[in-house]
């Protein structure tokens, strides 16, 4: 099971099951959703009957020891479901939905603010078998280095 | 064994001093071997280079057999008389023992005694060796046609006017004392026999019959002289017995032998004048010396007629008027009539000879009866026609009863073949035109059999045997056998120590309008070599057995065909139902629907059906809820699936146990009017069902399931229990019937095998209906193969479309999805590492 989120194939919800920190959760979506997920699939029967809703591009070697970054696309009608607490949630990554829609399903009563943190610097650091920044990386210098998207979901 | 290459004839009707032989074709080192008779009690002069290895005399009559071993092939003799008429037979043997006369011949060729009385004894011999060629010569004063009784093959049977010649072979496999053969003539007079045993080199032989296998018994040969030659006196016209057929008075005829007119035209025939007359029948009546009993061997007798001349076809009366007639019978109060011929019927040919087969105690198609005949010790015979349009001349001859003829000889190398077959029966069976042949084929008037005594090697490619159309007293009135009651079968053997027969009729077609047996026999080996590839049997009643494997022939309205475990491979049924209790044992076959099932299954189990294919059976089994599936108003019922039925499909309703009354009869074949796909209406006619007319009225009751079964469906479970048929090797479906109780149940499992190469380690697979997340396979570790190359293997029903997911966390999700499984099929998956998965 993934440490953070759960995938439930019924609602078509990435299921944030992280409590807030301070207000505020943070998701590095490789790791925590992506990878998480991947081993989720792997393992429970009622999700890997279905088509895994994560498609990855991106993570490829460039010269330099560098790797393209690495970019998902969530499946429709697939979204991130916050956890159920007024917060903010930093989602960590080059992600959007196939279809263009958000990526973040509304909490109806719940003050959520969710922010995604992306980074389009080809070959900020790793190797080329990895690639891509770290969510600690991306968060230290997400004011300056990415483009904050306040999604203003409420 | 020595082999006949050719043989030759001379006949001199003419006195001469010198009788210059026709020669057979030879080659160097054949045997020439020549039987000779002339009219006159002077021995013949031994020709120059030749050996007298018999030369004797009887009663106004010389004969002898002479050999000469061929230092070319343009070898003559001539044989100096002293102005007598002659005849001579000169056979050439091929394959004979050694380089000389001595070599090929085994010990002393025999003459027999003088004898006059028929049947005409030859003489015996007992060769010193194994597997000789056995010739035999009769010599006789006066012609008179002399031919050897079955099972000796004639060569000759003629004559030259004062004297005759009869020259027949066999052959004998194991060195014993050989009967002397009888013979049978147009007259009786002085005779005498020479026979010879020749050795043989080991790679070619004869047809034969074997010695021990008499193919068919003389009743009379119907010559028309009373007396011994016939069997029996014959009444006079005024003193006819039975003088009433078929309600119609019958007039006595007289008979008369035309000479040189029999089958074998150096005999004569018994002629009858018919009467002229719209109202009254006439025949002639020949009461046997002797009882014989006609219900021995096959029960059939085979005899032939044929008009004086066309003009006598006009004259005669259709079958319903008489038409031809035979009378058999144990008294003149018990008797059986049957019509052989008639004028407009599709059997008789004005001008030619007409078969006739009659089964004694067959009595569907009899014309009249009288009394309760004892066909075991018959005695009355009559030959008879309707003077309908005239007087009609009619020559009847030969009248034989029937058994088995069964063939021999042939080497693996050197088979025996279809010209060799029809020359055999006919002329080994006295001479009887049982195989009529025409081009490449010929038709049947009696049941063969290759092999089961001695070895046995035939190859018959691109023939075609046939037996007549059963008799319905209209238009075809030859043949009065019951249906089945003749065939062929092949019963090939191993006597070990590489003696194998070799029993082959490629591309051949065997088939008859009326059901004909096509069977082996129950003792068949299955180390006999057999080759049916390419054949085809039509309307046969067919017998296999677990010995058998046939491959590549092709069955069509075959009503009776009884599998016995035997092995087919490649074969096309065609309205043929295999009743088969392991049709495991077919495969790759195709089956084409016709009036019935493809397959009766008749014992439980579990089959695998690989490759076979079903094109145009009805629909598989559709149930209905007695209550909730019957619509009373209507008349209708829901079936539980689409099903299939078209208007005026037969359909067989069946309870299978249960109790609840619909309104249809269990177990009656009812006509369907399809209301919906999935609604049926029902009718006693497939007319009624059309044009929805007198549909049946239904009851909606109980709480039965009961069962709707196309009577055409692929496979009928009659085993009275389970079976599951796996279909594998990409065959199709078949639709099924069960048996009407409940214990008949049927699971076909049609599955397509894919297999997933190229996985990796640690790969898990999964595979659903498309679409859907109904799992059908799927394994939670690929570990099959080798390291890095994993498969993983499964099953899924013919026709299935579906989604193939394949996880490993750190490889790409893989999809596969709308896969279509309609043969079995291989996937190289190549999976790719996933750069972006991390820990």
């Amino acid at each position: 099971m993934g440490a953070k989120v759960t995938f439930d194939p019924t609602t078509y919800e990435i299921q944030v099951t992280l409590a807030p920190s301070s207000g505020i959760i943070t998701l590095d979506f490789r790791r925590d959703i992506y990878s998480d997920g991947k081993e989720d699939w792997r393992v429970i029967d009622a999700l890997s009957k279905h088509a895994f809703p994560i498609r990855a591009v991106g993570g490829d070697p460039l010269p330099g020891s560098l790797a393209l970054d690495p970019t998902f696309f969530i499946s429709a009608p697939w979204r991130i479901l916050p956890y159920d607490a007024d917060h903010e949630l930093i989602v960590v990554g080059n992600v959007y939905r196939e279809d263009g829609a958000s990526i973040v399903k509304t909490r109806p009563g719940r003050t959520i603010i969710a922010t995604l943190a992306t980074t389009f610097s080809a070959g900020a650091s790793g190797s080329g078998s990895g690639g891509g920044s770290s969510a600690d990386d991306v968060w230290a210098h997400a004011k300056a280095l990415t483009v904050g998207k306040y999604l203003g979901l409420k | 064994m020595a082999k006949i290459r050719d043989y030759a004839i001379t006949i001199n009707t003419t006195t001469t001093a010198s009788m210059v032989c026709e020669m057979p074709e030879h080659e160097t080192g054949d045997l020439l071997v020549a039987f000779v008779n002339k009219d006159s009690a002077l021995n013949f002069v031994t020709p120059s280079g030749w050996t007298a290895q018999q030369t004797q005399t009887s009663a106004g009559a010389a004969g002898g057999v002479y050999t000469k071993r061929a230092a070319s092939s343009s070898e003559t003799v001539t044989f100096t008389l002293t102005l007598e008429t002659c005849c001579g037979v000169v056979i050439a043997v091929q394959d004979c023992n050694g380089t000389t006369e001595a070599d090929a011949v085994s010990g002393s060729a025999k003459s027999g005694a003088d004898d006059s009385t028929l049947p005409l004894a030859g003489v015996g011999i007992t060769p010193g060796h194994n597997n000789c060629l056995i010739l035999h010569g009769l010599s006789t004063d006066t012609g008179m046609g002399a031919s050897a009784l079955p099972p000796w093959i004639n060569l000759f049977a003629g004559d030259a006017a004062a004297n005759s010649l009869c020259v027949s072979y066999t052959q004998q496999v194991t060195a014993a004392a050989i009967t002397a053969p009888d013979h049978w003539s147009g007259a009786a007079d002085d005779t005498r026999g020479f026979i010879i045993a020749i050795r043989d080199g080991g790679t070619e032989k004869d047809a034969y019959i074997p010695l021990s296998k008499v193919p068919a018994t003389q009743i009379t040969p119907l010559n028309g002289t009373t007396g011994t030659v016939d069997k029996g006196t014959y009444r006079a016209a005024a003193s006819i017995a039975i003088t009433s057929v078929a309600g119609k008075t019958v007039s006595g005829v007289t008979v008369a032998s035309t000479a040189d007119s029999g089958i074998n035209p150096f005999r004569g025939s018994a002629n009858n004048a018919g009467v002229s007359s719209t109202t009254n029948l006439n025949h002639t009546e020949l009461p046997l010396t002797s009882a014989v009993d006609l219900t021995s061997k096959l029960g059939v007798i085979f005899g032939t007629y044929r008009n004086t001349g066309p003009r006598d076809y006009v004259d005669t009366g259709k079958p319903s008027q008489g038409g031809k007639y035979i009378i058999v019978g144990s008294t003149t109060a018990n008797w059986r009539a049957w019509v052989v011929g008639g004028q407009f019927s599709k059997t008789e040919r004005p001008d030619a000879r007409n078969n006739y087969a009659i089964e004694v105690g067959n009595t569907d198609t009899i014309y009249a009866t009288t009394g309760t005949p004892n066909m075991a010790s018959a005695q009355e015979f009559a030959f008879g026609s309707a003077g309908f349009y005239g007087a009609p001349s009619v020559g009847w001859n030969e009248l034989y009863l029937l058994d088995v003829c069964e063939l021999a000889g042939g080497t693996e190398a050197n088979p025996f073949g279809f010209d060799d077959v029809v020359f055999v029966v006919n002329n080994g069976c006295g001479i009887l035109p049982l195989l009529q042949q025409a081009g490449a084929g010929a038709t049947v008037w009696t049941s063969l059999k290759f092999g089961g005594t001695d070895p046995t090697h035939v190859l018959c490619d691109l023939n075609t045997f046939q037996w007549p159309r059963q008799a319905d007293e209209i238009d075809y009135v030859d043949f009065h056998v019951s249906n089945g009651k003749l065939g062929v079968e092949f019963h090939g053997q191993d006597r070990g120590g590489g003696d194998v027969d070799t029993i082959r009729f490629t591309n051949c077609l065997f088939t008859s309008p009326s059901p004909f047996y096509w069977r082996f026999n129950s003792s068949h080996d299955v180390d006999a070599i057999i080759d049916f590839s390419g054949a085809t049997v039509v309307n046969g009643v067919v017998t296999l057995r677990s010995t058998v494997s046939l491959s590549s022939m092709t069955f069509i309205d075959c009503g009776t065909f009884t599998q016995n475990n035997a092995a087919l491979i490649g074969c096309t049924f065609d309205n043929t139902k295999i009743t088969s209790d392991n049709p495991a044992d077919i495969s790759e076959s195709a089956f084409v629907a016709g009036s019935g099932h493809g397959i009766e299954i008749t014992t439980a189990g579990t089959y695998s059906f690989d490759a076979n294919t079903f094109t145009g059976f009805g629909p598989s089994i559709q149930t209905f809820h007695t209550t909730t599936d019957v619509d009373a108003g209507t008349d209708v019922v829901t079936t539980d699936t689409a099903h299939g039925y078209v208007n005026g499909d037969p359909i067989t309703y069946q309870k299978m146990g249960g109790s609840a009354a619909v309104g249809l009869t269990d177990g009656t074949t009812y006509f369907v009017r399809a209301v919906s796909t999935t609604t049926l209406a029902f009718y006693t006619t497939a007319a009624n069902a059309i044009a929805d007319t007198s549909r049946i009225a239904l009851t909606s009751t109980g709480s039965d399931t009961h069962h709707i079964y196309s009577p055409t469906a692929a496979v009928y479970n009659n085993s009275g229990g389970a079976i599951t048929i796996n279909v594998t090797g990409g065959g199709d479906t078949p639709s099924i019937r069960n048996a009407n109780a409940a214990a008949n149940t049927t699971t076909v499992n049609n599955n397509r095998s894919v297999t997933l190469t190229g996985l990796q380690d640690n790969t898990e697979v999964r595979v659903y209906t498309a679409g859907t997340t109904t799992e059908l396979a799927g394994t939670e570790d690929a570990t099959d193969g080798t390291s890095g190359n994993r498969s993983f293997t499964f099953s899924v029903a013919n026709g299935s479309s579906i989604d193939i997911r394949i996880h490993k966390v750190t490889y790409e999700h893989l999809d596969i999805l709308a896969f279509s499984v309609t043969a079995d099929s291989s996937i190289p998956v190549s999976q790719r590492f996933d750069r972006n998965y991390t820990t």
